[in-house]
């Protein structure tokens, strides 16, 4: 294990998944959403990498939420739903979504709690993800419960039930500032990510501030 | 911020449409609220202890230092590694690979096993990798010319030329310095609780200080060892003359945009403590002299402002007539009647250019600690308290806040190749920023985020067939693409100085006005500019060492004094 700053896990996330086509907006989510999870101890930057690897090159408007007839939000383009969509959109609606949600299938579904926590931040009560059975859980402040193992692997939920929690004595997670992402996983994240960097030609390398000048004075 | 009862007439601060003009942040000078100066007050307030713990400097000036600052509750050591580079691999670009000497910011007081691991990176500065325990990794060339000339009049046993010591400045510039997590340093969230580190860049600005003081010290034993017995140190108010040089290209421009709620946090904090001084009732005769005094100390900097730039040229001319300007007025019609300040503020933004307006601002707020310090507390922010959408907003409000916020924008016709004649991106070859020429390079693809307004003007189009009543969340769920410039127009609706109003891709964009807004809130001076796109400054220029931080007035030092006084 390589520690890693927290800053430096949001920074290549967030170029990672600019480089497997999200926008720049849904990109800064992802950032955020990895880093959230490696303050507690969750492995961030593992499912990024896992989720960006899936989704790469699929057209970002397929992975987004589309309510259907009944209200519950259903994948764009049929296959799976990005977590970082579904759950930047659970936290837009966090003040006007009424009672609970249902959505589903959403992919890598552990992506979806810093998301969960933001909206319960945002609302001050504890929220919970019910994932295929399996409860996700935020207290109102926004720090999460441990997630049971059956959810931390998961690499897809096929119904998620939204809905407001009761509040709980189990503790939550607590926050560090470091992250934990493997060598490995930091280096199919960089993969990624060096789609986003402009490949170097005469003249670009003419653009930098202060090419061509001496500095002997 | 202190609650004084204002007037129900009181002066609001200047509206952002005034201030957050790329002409205007370019003309910005240090005040006393920049983070420099705050860092000196705070260290000399609390009587914080020097300590060089570590001096080995051989007489090529190759070795290792360590400079310890010990506070009420922690120390923090600066960690030097000063090498011996041939003058050909010697530049201050991102893409160098060697450098005149190499520095980390250590949390505590290190040990032999971290100076050793630190040896193994701190070097290869971005090939490298520091820990938690690092707060900054940073890196300076020499000043090549002021430095031989300097270790010769040394070694020789006297004095070097005061005219060339200020024709240059420093010994020494600095070309990066690396915090807040980058290359595995410690993040900003697990310091940023520390009352040292609560003002932004604190630990930057600690290393940055400390940095000038070892340069001093390695010239000083340099000459020692090269002519023992007869190499003479510095003159002690000579020595002070030399700041700490900075060289900084496009990396920071980025910044100011990436950081919207810290920005609009430095900007308000300036235009609370002009419209402060502007509201004062009255002035006496010590109000008088004191600014009498410093529109001269103001002249004594500027006669030291060098710079080769035409542009910037012409903008010392016109600061140093502007100066001359305020000096005659002042004879005139001194302060004096019901709110003086705010008489003469209105004078000079009819009389003076924009250097002449900030740099009067610079002179306005700074006999007024009393009245502005309490602002440094409010200059640090948690970018991420803005990250959040309020997706419960209507279309209408952010159509109005849009219109608001970017109506400079929706002006401009996009399509006119001079509107979008350049891209941001970022460089494969050294993960450098850069500014590209959009049609030439076919950059489109590599964009980075940093066209506000061309942003908005694309969102607004958008926004057109959306329901003025319905959620800005639907929209959203159809439109990924806007969400980045729909995130930064919330945040601008909630803190005003947020946003740039002007275009950041445009044909004639400078990038060194966002560097020396940035600069300017560190306390830089002597901006020079050596091209559009990249800036030297001077640092730290005139202040005390950390081994005479008690024994002379800790935060009377950023401006010279005035020519003819000493």
């Amino acid at each position: 294990m390589s520690a890693r700053s927290l800053g430096e896990v949001e920074a290549l996330v967030r170029k990672a998944a600019r480089g497997a086509g999200r926008s720049w907006g849904m990109a800064e989510e992802a950032g955020r959403a990895a880093r959230w999870l490696e303050t507690y101890g969750l492995p961030g930057g593992a499912l990024a990498a896992a989720l960006l690897e899936e989704t790469d090159g699929v057209d970002q408007a397929a992975l987004m939420p589309r309510p259907d007839e009944a209200g519950a939000w259903r994948p764009a383009g049929g296959g799976g739903m990005c977590p970082i969509a579904a759950g930047a959109a659970l936290s837009d609606m966090a003040a006007i979504q009424p009672g609970e949600l249902r959505l589903g299938p959403v992919l890598w579904p552990l992506m979806m709690l810093p998301h969960l926590a933001q909206s319960a931040r945002q609302c001050g009560r504890p929220l919970r993800l019910i994932c295929d059975g399996l409860p996700l859980e935020v207290t109102g402040a926004g720090a999460p419960l441990p997630p049971p193992a059956g959810v931390l692997a998961a690499d897809r939920a096929g119904e998620v039930l939204c809905r407001a929690a009761d509040a709980t004595a189990a503790a939550p997670l607590e926050r560090r500032f470091r992250a934990d992402a493997a060598a490995e996983v930091i280096v199919r994240l960089e993969t990624l990510a060096a789609r986003i960097y402009a490949p170097e030609t005469p003249e670009r390398r003419l653009s930098g501030a202060g090419a061509g000048l001496t500095d002997n004075d | 911020m202190t609650a004084r009862p204002a007037p129900t007439d009181a002066i609001a601060p200047r509206p952002p449409a005034t201030v957050m003009r790329l002409a205007r942040l370019g003309s910005f000078h240090q005040t006393r609220l920049s983070f420099m100066r705050v860092l000196l007050r705070r260290l000399a307030a609390e009587n914080w202890r020097f300590e060089r713990r570590a001096f080995a400097i051989d007489a090529r000036g190759v070795g290792e230092a360590v400079y310890t600052m010990h506070g009420p509750a922690r120390s923090y050591s600066l960690i030097v590694f000063a090498h011996d580079l041939p003058p050909e691999r010697r530049s201050d670009r991102m893409i160098a690979t060697a450098w005149d000497a190499t520095f980390t910011l250590f949390d505590g007081v290190p040990g032999a096993g971290d100076i050793a691991r630190l040896r193994a990176n701190v070097p290869r500065q971005e090939a490298g990798r520091v820990s938690a325990s690092e707060l900054s990794v940073s890196r300076a060339n020499r000043s090549v010319r002021l430095f031989d000339h300097v270790l010769e009049a040394l070694c020789a046993g006297r004095q070097p030329d005061p005219a060339q010591v200020d024709a240059v400045g420093y010994l020494m510039r600095t070309t990066a310095v690396y915090g807040s997590g980058k290359l595995g340093a410690a993040d900003r969230e697990a310091i940023e609780e520390r009352p040292e580190f609560a003002p932004p860049f604190q630990p930057e600005m600690l290393s940055v200080w400390l940095t000038r003081a070892f340069v001093m010290d390695l010239i000083e034993e340099m000459a020692r060892q090269r002519a023992p017995g007869q190499a003479v140190a510095l003159e002690p108010a000579l020595r002070r003359r030399f700041g700490i040089g900075n060289s900084t290209g496009l990396g920071l421009a980025p910044f100011l945009l990436s950081h919207p709620i810290l920005f609009n946090n430095w900007i308000a904090a300036r235009e609370e403590a002009l419209a402060r001084v502007r509201n004062l009732p009255d002035a006496d005769s010590q109000d008088r002299a004191a600014l009498a005094e410093l529109v001269a100390r103001a002249r004594a900097y500027v006669a030291l402002w060098r710079s080769d730039h035409p542009v910037q040229r012409q903008r010392i001319a016109r600061l140093s007539a502007d100066l001359d300007r305020l000096a005659a007025h002042l004879t005139r019609a001194p302060l004096a009647g019901a709110r003086p300040w705010n008489r003469l503020w209105l004078w000079a933004e009819e009389s003076l250019s924009e250097e002449g307006q900030e740099c009067l601002l610079s002179l306005f707020i700074e006999p007024h600690g009393d009245l502005v310090d309490d602002l440094a507390a409010t200059m640090s922010a948690r970018e991420s308290e803005g990250f959040a959408i309020d997706g419960a907003m209507t279309v209408g409000r952010l159509r109005a806040i849009l219109e608001d916020v970017y109506g400079w924008a929706l002006a401009i016709d996009w399509t006119a190749p001079e509107a979008q004649a350049r891209a941001w991106y970022v460089s494969a070859a050294k993960l450098e920023p850069r500014l590209g020429e959009r049609r030439e390079t076919a950059l489109e693809a590599y964009e980075q985020p940093l066209a506000p307004g061309r942003d908005a003007a694309l969102a607004w189009a958008a926004l057109a067939d959306a329901p003025a009543a319905s959620p800005v969340a639907t929209f959203l769920m159809r439109h990924p693409e806007h969400r980045h410039i729909l995130r930064r127009a919330q945040i601008a609706a909630r803190h005003p100085y947020a946003e740039i109003r002007d275009n950041t891709i445009a044909a004639d964009l400078m990038p060194i006005d966002m560097l020396r807004a940035k600069l300017s809130f560190f306390g830089a001076g002597h901006f020079d500019p050596r091209s559009d796109r990249w800036v030297r400054i001077n640092m730290f220029r005139g202040a005390p060492f950390p081994h005479e931080l008690h024994d002379m007035p800790a935060d009377d030092w950023a401006w010279p004094p005035a020519e003819g006084g000493q």
